[in-house]
């Protein structure tokens, strides 16, 4: 399995991620600042690095920076600094995720789960399928009727179903609530009230890591919803 | 420096006096006393040749020729003759010549001049023609002038028959067949030369008289016809008889010729007298004894020759043998004095002097009657002026004077310059100084302080001082100064001491005062201390007193007091000023106070407008902007600069208070970080405890609250940081188009699954087509999730919950979202308050939340320009949310 490097100055966080991420079978290497992640980093061959920003010596946007220089391991940025001007800057200079904390460890497996993946085995798929969409880690093969998000199979209602397939074929589109309840019901939307958006927060609830902070499937306040492109 | 700059100007007065005073000489020539200029270009001469010593000499040569003139009238041998018989109207006539016959009368010369000195008198007398004609004598006396006579013709033979002594006889000699009466050999017969005496009719007389003046025959008619007629007839009073011892009607027997007999012995006698007057000055001004100039006229008439000199005997032998001889004069013992000889006869001329000829001929001519051709002159001056008299005076001037001439024009110009130039550079550099910083300075003497009026008073009084001194002086010692010239004792060493003297101490005087006026200027001090200025400041303050302490009443009917009585006195002046200027006059002078009042006022109101668009400018937000002061005066000064400093505080408290809750909201920030390191240790290990499988039920429930409590700690910390950053207004809101009807759809979907939890069910109601807003997405979805959040926490379970998008009843631009549910447990506090940080409905916080939703929601809504508001009716619990429509 994968080897991923955890780098805190708090040894109390690092050791319980430790053992959520040795559950999941990966081999763990531990780190207390910058400077020993990037010591670690090439003495051992690591294929995720999880890095506190604040860190003493040297910090988690410099480490990241230099180690950018020579590598393009996934880095997940995990910081108390919860501001959207942090993480933006933490995206920006190299960063593939950022998790704030406190963070639900479940999320942060998935979190890792997911960069793995793609830094492994989906960086060079290639569809040529007509029928076979792919957004990011979100996958619809309309042949099968079939839904993976990082290569999970995600079960979905038939109108379920037809919603992610319709903002998916529309990337980046933004559907009104009316738009989407008359392409799929084929019926004029009167009053049109909330089913839509029911449904959008259950196919939310079963596509995305953390629905309150989607990739995929997002809610457009006021508009209407769309797929963001990846 | 300052002594040696007056010390200039004193030489500069004095060369300029010298100069002055020497360049006039002051001559006491004959009679009058004279100033005559020096001429600059006689310098290099010799007083002898200069034109001074020229103009003299020719004023002696007048003089002198004069004299000779005079003394030939009234002396006979060189000495006065009293007893000369005098031919009155021969020497009436004497320059101008004889008629070929005359009537005369003849008198000793000194009888004339008694009766010129008494006077003459003349009685008026009334008499018929019958004693007229007894009162004149029968026949009247004629001379005849002899046609054959050498001196016929010519004026010469009747001024010498007048008065040289030997030709005033006279011959009665039949002529023209008139009747002789007598012979008189008074002057020697024997030089009978054709003057013949005669007496003839009346009625030849009147023939006569018709010769000398036009008589008309009418005249003459009249007089023949009124016999029986008084006629009035001036009789001059006989005081001395003639030489022939008769009264003078005695030789006339017509009126008329009586009459012009009367007049020519008249004239005779004052002429002859005022001479004899001159003749006694004459003597003594050109006597030898009084004089440097020696002279010697010689004429002849006939074989006689007379001679005028103030020579000694011996020199005027000397001379007369020259004239004689028609020697050379340098040959005489006169020959290094300056001297004249002239010969008219002989065509001699000779002198070693400037006088042309012509001047002595011009003078002769004049006196032609006396002088006859064969006439002699010579006047000299001795050189070595033993006796003082006005060529010693000028001699003396310009020796003093001209050869200095130069030097003293070189020394006063020196001096002057050398003054002027020390006056410029002391008035350059009086008061100049450093200070005790180094600075270049204006240094004042305590003169310097005194007032400026107080000065200008001393300075005034000390020249008045020095002018009365001056008077004083001047009245005390007689001086003229206005003439000033050579020769005036009173000009010697001790007036120029005083005059030096007294320019020195004027001078220094001035330049005090002076200097201390150029000080005071630099010093920018001749207003500033003056009492004008002390006054004026005083004015002022008193006016401004008077102004800021007075009541509005004071401030706004006392200049309008003024106003109008002024208007009221020049309406006044108008009404009654007669000439039609003065009318002008005070037409334009009420015009433009009128103007200056229109002006004045149309200042203040653009000061003021000024002022309330600051005013407007700092209501509307730009609490930065400042009124303009530098223009304005009086009352919007003030209120300027008070709303100025009132902007600036309303500015500084919002700086402040911003600050503050930046400084909070950092605060709440880290700490909220430092909480979360150790929460996410918690928050994991509790997991991690979870997923141990724990047995014990108990302790099972121990980890639930544990996780629990993590949880909504977490929650917490977030809301705070969120809560802290928006009311400090530290984010930034990005606005787009939000349908409103959307958003509540939206809404109400994802809480579908919380509100079935608790039975809630949403009931919603869109009254209006258009619910488009201008908001930012995230944070109106934050808004509808606290509120949703807050429905769920503390509405009754398996109610109704109403949305209402409705636009309010008084604005059509604005919608209203209202979101009504039914609150589980009695509200117990105000509807303010719930909007409060940390304020919840139930105040004894068990329940889940922070505290913070609706004063977030409340404070998002409002940092997107809505109005958020909470209405408690009962258990019903009300939220309003009105936005603006979008355009």
């Amino acid at each position: 399995m994968a080897n991923i490097l955890v780098c805190d100055d708090d040894k109390e966080i690092v050791d319980a991620i430790e053992i959520y991420l040795l559950q999941e079978g990966y081999t763990i290497y531990k780190a207390y600042d910058g400077e020993q992640a990037i010591r670690v980093l090439k003495e051992q061959q690591i294929h995720l690095l999880l890095i506190d920003i604040m860190m003493p010596k040297l910090d988690g946007i410099h480490a990241t920076l230099k180690i950018r220089e020579y590598s393009s391991i996934p880095i997940i940025f995990l910081s108390a600094k919860s501001e959207d001007s942090d993480k933006i800057l933490g995206l920006n200079i190299g960063a593939d995720d950022y998790i704030t904390k406190p963070f639900n460890p479940l999320e942060l497996v998935a979190r890792v789960k997911s960069n793995l993946r793609r830094y492994t085995t989906l960086g060079n798929l290639n569809t040529e399928n007509n029928s076979l969409f792919q957004v990011g880690g979100l996958c619809i093969n309309d042949d099968t009727k079939e839904v993976t998000v990082d290569g999970e199979a995600v079960k979905l209602t038939p109108i379920e179903y037809n919603i992610l397939l319709l903002l998916v074929k529309n990337c980046g589109r933004v559907f009104s609530i009316d738009q989407i309840y008359e392409s799929i019901w084929n019926e004029e939307a009167i009053g049109a009230d909330n089913t839509v958006a029911v449904h959008i927060r259950h196919i939310r609830e079963k596509i995305e890591i953390n629905p309150k902070e989607p990739r995929y499937l997002k809610v457009v306040w006021g508009v209407g919803y769309k797929i963001e492109k990846q | 420096m300052r002594i040696v700059q007056h010390m200039a100007l004193a030489a500069v007065t004095l060369s300029v006096f010298v100069v002055a005073i020497g360049s006039t000489v002051r001559i006491q020539g004959f009679r009058s006393v004279g100033n005559y200029m020096l001429d600059s270009s006689d310098q290099d001469k010799e007083y002898e040749e200069s034109e001074l010593f020229g103009t003299i000499f020719g004023y002696a040569v007048a003089d002198i020729i004069r004299y000779g003139v005079v003394s030939s009238q009234l002396e006979t041998d060189g000495a006065f003759d009293g007893s000369k018989i005098v031919d009155v109207t021969a020497y009436n006539y004497r320059d101008i010549g004889l008629p070929e016959q005359y009537v005369t009368a003849e008198y000793y010369l000194e009888d004339l001049l008694k009766w010129a000195n008494y006077g003459f008198e003349y009685s008026v007398t009334e008499m018929s023609k019958q004693q007229a004609d007894q009162f004149l004598s029968d026949l009247t006396r004629v001379t005849v002038i002899d046609p054959k006579s050498e001196y016929y013709n010519t004026s010469d033979a009747s001024y010498l028959k007048s008065d040289i002594g030997s030709y005033t006889f006279v011959n009665d000699v039949s002529a023209n067949q008139l009747w002789v009466e007598n012979y008189d050999d008074a002057g020697g017969a024997e030089d009978y030369d054709g003057f013949v005496e005669g007496y003839i009719s009346a009625e030849e007389a009147v023939s006569i008289r018709k010769e000398a003046e036009v008589v008309s025959e009418t005249e003459i008619a009249d007089e023949a016809e009124s016999d029986e007629a008084l006629y009035t007839h001036n009789i001059l009073v006989n005081r001395y008889k003639t030489a022939e011892g008769k009264n003078l009607e005695e030789y006339v027997s017509d009126w008329e010729l009586y009459d012009t007999l009367c007049a020519n012995v008249k004239n005779a006698a004052s002429s002859l007298s005022y001479n004899y007057n001159e003749y006694l000055e004459y003597g003594e001004y050109y006597n030898s004894e009084n004089s440097n100039v020696r002279y010697l006229i010689s004429k002849t008439v006939g074989d006689n020759t007379q001679f005028y000199s103030n020579l000694d005997q011996e020199e005027q032998s000397v001379i007369a043998d020259m004239m004689e001889e028609g020697r050379d004069i340098g040959d005489t013992m006169f020959a290094s004095d300056k001297y004249i000889y002239y010969s008219p006869a002989e065509m001699v001329y000779e002198t070693n002097t400037s006088i042309e000829e012509e001047t002595i001929r011009k003078i002769l001519q004049e006196y032609d009657y006396a002088y006859p051709e064969t006439v002699k002159i010579w006047i000299g001056v001795d050189t070595d002026y033993p006796v003082s008299d006005a060529f010693t005076q000028g001699a003396a001037g310009f020796r003093n004077y001209l050869p200095h001439f130069w030097q003293w024009i070189i020394a006063a110009a020196a001096a002057g310059v050398l003054y002027l130039l020390l006056f410029i550079y002391q008035t350059a550099i009086t008061g100049r100084d450093i200070d005790s910083d180094g600075e270049p300075c204006i240094r004042l003497n305590s003169f310097d302080r005194i007032p400026t009026e107080a000065a200008a008073l001393i300075a005034f009084g000390t020249a008045v001082l020095m002018i009365w001194v001056l008077i004083v002086v001047t009245e005390l010692t007689n001086i003229d100064i206005t003439s000033l010239s050579y020769g005036e004792s009173v000009y010697e060493q001790w007036f120029k001491i005083v005059l030096v003297a007294g320019v020195f101490v004027f001078d220094t005087a001035a330049m005090f005062f002076f200097y201390s006026l150029v000080r005071r200027i630099k010093a920018r001090d001749l207003w500033k201390n003056s009492y004008l200025c002390r006054l004026c400041r005083k004015l002022k303050a008193f006016a401004w007193k008077v102004y800021d302490n007075g009541s509005i009443v004071i401030r706004t009917w006392v200049p309008y007091g003024i106003f109008l009585l002024f208007h009221l006195l020049m309406i006044l002046i108008w009404v009654r000023a007669r000439p039609l200027g003065i009318s002008i006059a005070v037409f334009i002078l009420t015009m433009l106070v009128d103007v200056l009042v229109g002006v004045l006022i149309y200042r203040d109101a653009k000061e003021r407008q000024g002022i309330v668009e600051g005013i407007e400018t700092i209501a509307s937000g730009e609490l930065e902007h400042q009124v303009e002061t530098t223009d304005l005066h009086g009352d919007n000064l003030t209120l300027a600069c008070s709303v100025n400093s009132i902007g600036k505080g309303i500015k500084d408290a919002v700086e402040i208070s911003m600050k503050d809750e930046r400084m909070k909201a950092d605060l709440i920030t880290n700490v909220s970080h430092d909480i979360k390191t150790p929460l996410t240790s918690i928050i994991n290990y509790v997991d991690l405890i979870k997923r141990e499988q724990v047995e014990n039920e108990k302790v099972q429930s121990y980890i639930k609250v544990l996780d629990e409590k993590s949880q909504r700690l977490k929650q917490l910390t977030d809301d705070l940081v969120e809560a802290s950053k928006i009311s400090s207004g530290n984010i930034s809101l990005n606005f787009e188009r939000i349908n409103v009807t959307e958003l509540m759809n939206q809404t109400i979907g994802e809480f579908s699954e919380k509100f079935e939890q608790k039975n809630l069910t949403t009931v919603m109601n869109v009254n209006v087509r258009n619910t488009v807003i201008e908001a930012d997405s995230r944070r109106i979805w934050r808004v509808m999730e606290n509120l949703f959040n807050n429905i769920y926490k503390y509405a009754m379970e398996g109610t109704r919950v109403y949305v209402t998008i409705d636009s309010l009843p008084d604005n059509k631009e604005c919608i209203e979202i209202s979101i009504k549910n039914i609150s589980a447990s009695a509200l117990n506090c105000n509807s303010d308050e719930l909007t409060e940080r940390f304020i919840r409905g139930d105040v004894s916080r068990t329940t889940e939340g922070s505290g913070l939703g609706l004063s977030i929601a409340k404070n998002l809504t409002e940092a997107q320009k809505g109005t958020f508001e909470i209405r408690l009716d009962g258990d019903l619990f009300k939220v309003y949310l009105v936005f603006p429509l979008a355009k």
